[in-house]
């Protein structure tokens, strides 16, 4: 348990944040705590904050609980809304919503919060309400391949858990240098793939040159397998690896695609691709961040 | 006519119609905790109605009659003597899964079940 009195990184275009009772945020600046430059170097010395609790949170009360913000996004079915003051990083999801389970994750009881976090409580309350029936798509215990350049962002040497998790392919080639290491993260991280605990680099992605988490990557695939060739067998596996699927025609292949449209979406949490259904609610996406 | 009476009559007007959210709420927390309370009293001020459950023995198919659910807990942390930490124990709807299809807004503590339910929501 680890989420304290305030939120940073907020995306105050979210609805939750427009009405039906609209706020203004007042923002502060909190000190970057030390710890999340381990993940991500590039924080300046403060983060624009958003008090949620009235008061300091006292020794040994309930603080609140953030979730893995790495990847939360990767899914239609997903919004990452803000982080707050945490032990963990700077991407810990206080406020998000999955499916139709929006993640709340500050501790205070009401009389505990600002008048402007009672009013964003109220405001998530109608928000809420359309997503009945909208169950979480991107279901599973798999964290993201965002991790990686996170986990090797900093100078420290690397720790034995990280190890465990970066493709073998990746040690063998650069070992402890950091640098190294990220050049590949950035190379690769698209042709990555979940194999039990560990990631490893897909040779027949990497060698296509196509990235498993992009829709487009299924549709050339289907016409790799149109044209024939050398490229036909390394495609056709592709498919039925992130698909799940099996058929034995390119038309098949594209027919499939056809009828998923722009509904395809992969998320590491499955370490597949699904198709979103046609009655999902979109979910809101801040222009930046 | 004085230019801007509308304006105020506007806002005098504005806030007792946005008080109260067209909304059913239940409120699934601890029973008879000070806390359960102190939400309930708070939800009543802003919605059409509320009802009350026991967050342990909420299950699939519960909520049909609320536009919103909210899971709650007190402070799950359980205190030695000295009142550093023992253990943790967040209250557990075992028959409430993945498939429940409720709006529903988890707060602090009750996170401990959606990440038992391998939900992007975890406890991180």
């Amino acid at each position: 348990m680890c989420l304290y009195e305030e939120a940073h990184g907020v995306d105050a275009s979210h609805p939750i944040f427009q009405g039906p009772f609209p706020v203004t945020p007042t923002w502060h600046e909190m000190p970057t705590p030390a710890h999340y430059k381990t993940t991500d170097p590039t924080l300046g010395p403060t983060l624009r904050a958003w008090r949620v609790h009235r008061d300091k949170l006292p020794e040994r009360s309930y603080v609140g609980v953030v979730a893995d913000g790495f990847g939360f996004t990767d899914s239609p079915d997903a919004e990452w809304i803000a982080s707050g003051r945490n032990s963990k990083n700077a991407r810990a999801a206080a406020l998000a919503r999955h499916g139709n389970f929006f993640h709340w994750g500050f501790a205070a009881a009401p009389p505990e919060l600002t008048d402007e976090a009672q009013r964003v409580f109220l405001n998530t309350l109608a928000y809420m309400k359309q997503f009945a029936g909208q169950r979480p798509l991107a279901i599973g215990d798999a964290r993201s391949r965002e991790w990686l350049p996170a986990m090797i962002a900093g100078d420290q040497p690397l720790a034995q858990y990280v190890k465990d998790q970066l493709p073998p392919s990746w040690l063998a080639t650069a070992g402890d240098d950091r640098a190294a290491l990220r050049a590949l993260a950035a190379a690769e991280l698209g042709f990555l793939r979940r194999e039990g605990k560990r990631w490893q680099v897909d040779a027949d992605c990497q060698r296509l040159g196509l990235d498993n988490r992009q829709p487009a990557t299924l549709r050339r695939c289907a016409e790799l397998v149109a044209a024939g060739g050398d490229d036909a067998r390394t495609a056709s596996a592709v498919l039925e690896r992130y698909t799940g699927e099996r058929f034995t025609t390119a038309a098949q292949w594209q027919s499939w695609l056809a009828a998923a449209g722009d509904r395809l979406f992969h998320s590491d949490v499955v370490g597949r691709f699904q198709i979103a259904p046609k009655n999902l609610v979109p979910p809101h996406r801040p222009k930046e961040r | 006519m004085v230019p801007w009476l509308p304006v105020l009559l506007f806002a005098a007007v504005l806030p007792a119609q946005i008080q109260k959210l067209d909304l059913k709420v239940l409120y699934a927390g601890v029973p008879d905790h000070p806390r359960t309370e102190q939400w309930r009293t708070f939800l009543a001020a802003h919605t059409t109605s509320v009802a009350l459950a026991d967050v342990k023995t909420l299950a699939d198919g519960d909520g049909r009659d609320a536009d919103v659910v909210i899971l709650d807990c007190p402070d799950p942390i359980v205190r030695k003597a000295d009142g550093n930490p023992e253990r943790i124990a967040v209250p557990s709807p075992k028959g409430l899964t993945a498939a429940f299809d409720r709006p529903t807004i988890v707060v602090g503590g009750m996170t401990l079940h959606t990440d038992h339910l391998q939900l992007k929501s975890n406890w991180l």
